[in-house]
């Protein structure tokens, strides 16, 4: 039943509006019940935006964890404000650990997201006073990685870290390889770099009205002319159902001009003989008249 | 300092895979990584643990420790990233500049960055949250920003209008 159970609570959340997400999540995080002080906890330093308890599974005696008050899952989500404080409040904190517990030197550890270790749905930072051959561990290991691994990890990063930042990127100058005798032989560790994830092509949008015949790109004059209330915006799949055509800005092909009709003869006419007056008498009609006809 | 390895990355001695830089901050790619897409973030100036380093550095430090781990976490596909930093040598901090370590994550990558929790009885927990709490009075506000010092001979400058205009002639003599 325990299953039926968990498909009915996904459901709810699904259908839940996001305030009521977050005050689901508060109630069901037991560190936002220990700020508000309806659990008993060891706390140790609070201000207007976080606050500081000594972990009850301690690595360390005075192992700290660092919290903010508002119910942030992990640190791409805090705003840049609430982190900076955050960062000034752990340089303090891990200050007071080493003059209290006059130890070597403190770790200050993050992790986001369940791979990485987080255990609670709350985002916090970790201040651990270490000492010289404790048991902690925490040691970053490491591993011998190829030049070309490095190099192609280097030029998806810069791109995408440029992105970001939105910075104009310079291509990266390819260094000459250079072969150098290697005395052992490095083993990569890494065989494998995945693939960056592939995203989802989004389906492209057009706008046409009810009356017209033709969808247009946002930018085409005819679009423009549109009124807002009467603007449908969709994919060409929906549009062609509709019986709508593309027009010239969508294909860049020029539509064939229309075969002539009767009615471009005549106004051919009229306008050869226009020309015929302007440029100059026709000896033919002065003729008639003078001939008498 | 020229004998800090850091130091001589900045200014160039060293070979290394830049990945971001910026008046106050450098990051690169570490060449002995934990995992792939291990970055190893540290600020210009030469300090040696954290608590040298002023409150604004720190907030910008973290602040860009964020965007690139969300960067990291889009391009490289991983599921989660641990950002460390190793505050003195019992730490296991190698080199004697500040650096944040910021390690990419992926379900069963075989790296075990966690701790055993020990065990510490009510008496010992309690004694040291009463030893903190004092401590953490003395937490008071944070350093600002400094602002540079305006130069008021260049603000004339700038004042000076190039090419009196003679309209604009016309409107200083009306009273």
């Amino acid at each position: 039943m325990a299953s039926d159970e968990q498909a009915a609570l996904q459901e709810k959340i699904k259908k839940m509006s996001p305030e009521e997400l977050r005050e689901y999540q508060k109630k069901n995080c037991i560190f936002c019940q220990i700020i508000a002080g309806k659990v008993a906890s060891k706390k140790v330093y609070s201000d207007d935006k976080v606050f500081a308890i000594l972990d009850i599974n301690p690595a360390n005696l005075g192992h700290l964890l660092l919290l903010p008050k508002e119910h942030y899952a992990i640190m791409p989500v805090i705003p840049e404000h609430e982190l900076e404080h955050m960062a000034m409040v752990t340089k303090a904190l891990s200050h007071t650990l080493l003059k209290v517990f006059q130890v070597g030197g403190t770790t200050i550890f993050i992790a986001n997201g369940m791979a990485a270790g987080q255990k609670a749905q709350h985002f916090m930072i970790h201040i651990i006073p270490r000492k010289e051959n404790d048991d902690v561990g925490l040691m970053i290991p490491q591993n011998n990685i190829s030049e070309q691994d490095l190099t192609v990890i280097q030029q998806r990063l810069v791109a995408r870290i440029n992105e970001l930042f939105g910075i104009k990127g310079e291509a990266l100058k390819q260094e000459p390889k250079e072969q150098k005798p290697m005395a052992e032989e490095k083993k990569p560790v890494f065989q494998n770099i995945p693939e960056s994830p592939q995203k989802t092509p989004v389906p492209e949008k057009f706008i046409t009205s009810k009356k017209a015949k033709r969808f247009h790109r946002s930018k085409c004059p005819f679009a423009q002319n549109i009124p807002k209330e009467e603007c449908i915006y969709d994919t060409i799949e929906e549009l062609e159902k509709r019986g709508k055509k593309p027009c010239t800005c969508v294909t860049g092909k020029k539509i064939p001009l229309k075969k002539e009709t009767g009615k471009q003869k005549i106004v051919e006419a009229e306008f050869s003989e226009k020309k015929q007056t302007e440029e100059g008498i026709n000896l033919d009609d002065v003729s008639k008249l003078f001939l008498g006809k | 300092m020229t004998d800090c390895q850091y130091c001589q990355i900045i200014q160039g001695i060293v070979k290394a895979k830049k990945v971001y830089e910026d008046d106050k901050v450098y990051a690169l790619l570490s060449p002995m990584p934990a995992s792939l897409g291990h970055i190893i973030l540290f600020p210009k100036e030469h300090v040696p643990i954290l608590e040298h380093v002023k409150d604004p550095l720190v907030a910008y430090l973290f602040s860009i420790a964020n965007k690139l781990s969300t960067a990291v976490f889009d391009s490289l596909g991983a599921q989660g990233t641990n950002i460390i930093i190793q505050n003195g040598i019992s730490a296991g901090q190698r080199v004697a500049h500040v650096c944040m370590h910021i390690i990419l994550r992926r379900e069963n990558d075989g790296l075990n960055l966690m701790w055993q929790p020990k065990q510490l009885n009510e008496e010992q927990m309690s004694t040291v949250e009463l030893q903190l709490k004092e401590a953490t009075n003395s937490i008071g506000e944070f350093e600002k920003e400094e602002k540079k010092p305006i130069d008021l001979d260049k603000k004339k400058e700038v004042k000076e209008v190039k090419g009196d205009n003679y309209l604009l002639r016309q409107l200083r003599k009306i009273p």
